[in-house]
């Protein structure tokens, strides 16, 4: 029943102003618009330490009206360099949010592994064979630095 | 409490037991009280229908991914009765939880105190209404059409006038801070007795347009020790419920709302309470309303009140086929034995061809158009409804579960036809995908020349850095990328170190692309001939 997803939704998105706190690479997530509780927004915040520091990275958030029982479906819209993310369509390959979907999850524990997922990549299921290269061949100097250009490029306010 | 979405940590952090008690009577799929909780054998409760739905597309407990199926599930009355009763009590008992808060005053304090409870005057819980007030309209409009057709236009405007009344158009009792805020839904008066009366036998209620039905509370000790949940349905003011007008204890919103109203489905308990309220309204009734618009109706302090109960154990009340059960006064009395429902066992779509199938649903009467996979879908459907509705103590009728079918076939209408259009975007673009793939793989052919002739310093792995890199990643149509493929081709890779460097280089590369653009537009201006050439990508 389709209502049923609206109410989930909507404890969703009240949980989610209740523990903004709890958050810190999430600065945001929610409805792109308020009328439509099915199409969410998310910006999740480059790690400090890590190559993608001082990027905000985009999501675009999908729910099917089967949620949770379906997951939702995400993808990055700020272009970003992984090698689990594909750099042309922002598809993202995480197991949670395909075949180890389960409906005790939600939009927000999503969010924070696909957050955790930039730091920990998993070269061996690439969707950016480039990236995942570098990493296979343990050039995390390479990796690194072609990370943060990319992230310096497309996921950084333009300072000009 | 208009669109009032519950969670646990609506109690406060005083009270955390209740915040635990709360979360676990909540269905871990759809985070609403357990309806018909089911147990699996890894001892996770889940509600009949979440669960259901949920191993018909897989067979893993949803909290702890065991393996199990639905011939595993079993009923937990206990937990389902706990769960529908705190339901019931919960707004009330969230009230008395609050007030105990509360710095003692004056008990003359009376009305400020009400309106301030009832206004909720804790941050979160503004934060609540504030959304609900603006969501609520999505949730509007994804009941349109399904729940209650016919007076769709209503329910809008009841929930505008709603969101906007919170403050100003209700009425507090000034009797005593301890008592449960009345409040009547002023200006709901418009809509016509028969839409709000599901049950439009009696005149008198038909009369009664807030369906503000207070009671006066006769003792103090009455007052001080909240009843139990079946006792205090039956005393608090019935309002009409925000989404089917039906007359509903307020107490009970939550759970109604819950349970029925935004699942498209009747609830059959306040059906027949408000029968077996009807039946006093004639003694009394008393109009209190500052704008004369509603009336409530006061019921005197009788020892009959228990009616509803006393309906409940001794003439159960038959739906098609579903015992409306006696709930746990027969469970606990150890009268009748409840019968089982039969469950519609499940198909083998597989081996079933279009005609048998048709025939399956017409056996049930479903409706039997539409392709095997829509009817495949049809039927399941309504087996996990069907299925869960026998799992529950307060079952729906047949023809309940027919409208919540009805629902489901314009969601899914409605889901297919939007799957296509996004099926149709998406080819549209990986078409254009492959177009600009192929366009690029021909511009790196012919530039590949100036690609190794750039300054790569690689060292190690400039096969799948360098040239292997590039080319994927730089597009035409993508000079930034370009750019800083080049910048970093141009800088040592390797060292993080120069990252800095790197990306003012980038930056300077950007700015250069920009000037040159601004150039080239400017001299195709003077020329106003000649389309802008896009400036060429490296100038190093
Ligand atoms: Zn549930
Ligand atoms: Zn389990
Ligand atoms: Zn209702």
């Amino acid at each position: 029943m389709s209502t049923a997803v609206h109410r989930r939704m909507l404890k969703e998105y009240m949980a989610i102003q209740k523990n903004s706190a709890t958050r810190p690479h999430l600065e945001l997530l929610e409805p792109v618009q308020e009328d439509d509780l099915l199409h969410w927004q998310a910006i999740l915040l480059g790690t400090a330490d890590s190559a993608y520091e001082g990027g905000k990275f985009h999501l675009d958030i999908v729910i099917p009206s089967s949620y949770p029982i379906q997951p939702p479906t995400i993808h990055f819209t700020t272009k970003i360099c992984h090698p689990n993310v594909h750099f042309k369509t922002g598809e993202i390959c995480l197991d949670i949010l395909k075949s180890e979907w389960t409906p005790s999850w939600n939009l927000e524990s999503v969010c924070v592994a696909i957050s955790s997922l930039l730091t920990n990549p998993e070269p061996s299921s690439p969707l950016n064979c480039d990236a995942a290269n570098l990493l296979r061949c343990g050039d995390m100097a390479g990796y690194n630095s072609l990370v943060k250009m990319y992230t310096a490029l497309f996921a950084m306010p333009d300072e000009e | 409490m208009d669109f009032d979405i519950t969670d646990p940590s609506d109690w406060p952090k005083e009270f955390g037991p209740l915040r635990e008690i709360d979360s676990h009577l909540r269905c871990p799929i759809c985070k609403e009280y357990l309806r018909a909780a089911m147990m699996l054998q890894c001892h996770h409760n889940f509600c009949s229908e979440c669960i259901r739905r949920h191993l018909d597309k897989e067979s893993t407990c949803p909290a702890c991914r065991v393996s199990t199926s639905t011939s595993q599930l079993r009923r937990n009355v206990s937990l389902e009765e706990i769960a529908n009763n705190f339901g019931d009590v919960r707004q009330l008992l969230l009230k008395t939880v609050r007030e105990s808060l509360e710095p003692k005053s004056a008990p003359a304090q009376t009305l400020e105190c009400a309106e301030s409870m009832d206004i909720d005057d804790f941050t979160p819980q503004q934060k609540r209404r504030r959304i609900s007030a603006r969501v609520g309209k999505a949730l509007l409009s994804a009941q349109r059409g399904r729940t209650h057709e016919s007076d769709d236009n209503d329910h809008d405007d009841d929930f505008t006038m709603h969101s906007q009344e919170s403050s100003s158009g209700r009425k507090y009792s000034t009797r005593s801070s301890t008592r449960p805020v009345l409040r009547s839904r002023g200006g709901r008066s418009e809509t016509t007795p028969t839409e709000q009366v599901p049950n439009p036998q009696s005149a008198s209620s038909s009369q009664t347009s807030s369906y503000s039905l207070s009671e006066e509370h006769t003792s103090a000790s009455e007052q001080a020790s909240p009843t139990p949940a079946k006792e205090s349905t039956f005393k608090h003011t019935l309002v009409a419920c925000p989404v089917c007008t039906m007359a509903i204890p307020e107490a009970n919103t939550n759970s109604h709302l819950d349970k029925y109203c935004f699942s498209g489905k009747q609830d059959p308990i306040y059906n027949v309470a408000l029968s077996v309220v009807e039946t006093y309204s004639p003694q009394a009734i008393a109009t209190y309303e500052k704008d004369g618009s509603s009336k409530s109706v006061s019921l005197p302090a009788s020892p009959q009140r228990n009616t509803l109960r006393s309906a409940f154990s001794s003439s159960p009340v038959r739906f098609n086929g579903f015992a409306q059960q006696p709930s746990k006064l027969g469970a606990q009395s150890g009268a009748a034995p409840i019968p089982e429902p039969k469950r519609l066992p499940k198909l083998t779509y597989s081996v079933l061809n279009d005609k048998q199938l048709r025939k399956k649903l017409q056996e049930l009467g479903l409706p039997t158009h539409g392709d095997k996979q829509l009817m495949q879908r049809r039927h399941a459907e309504y087996l996990t409804l069907y299925n869960a509705n026998c799992d529950s103590t307060r079952p729906q009728t047949i023809a309940q579960l027919h409208k919540a079918m009805d629902n489901w076939e314009r969601t899914y209408m409605r889901d297919l036809n939007a799957k296509d259009a996004q099926r149709r975007a998406q080819e549209e673009q990986q078409q254009k995908y492959a177009q600009e793939l192929a366009q690029q793989k021909q511009q790196e052919d012919a530039a590949s020349t100036d690609v190794t002739n750039l300054p790569s310093s690689q060292s190690s792995n400039s096969g799948t850095t360098g040239t292997g890199f590039v080319p994927n990643q730089a597009n035409n149509n993508d000079v930034n990328v370009a750019i800083a493929s080049q910048a970093a081709q141009a800088h040592k890779l390797k060292n993080a170190d120069n990252y800095n460097d790197l990306i003012a280089d980038i930056r300077r590369r950007q700015q250069r692309e920009k000037d040159a653009k601004a150039k080239a537009a400017l001299e195709a201006n003077d020329a106003a001939s000649a389309p802008i050439q896009p400036p060429p990508q490296e100038e190093l």
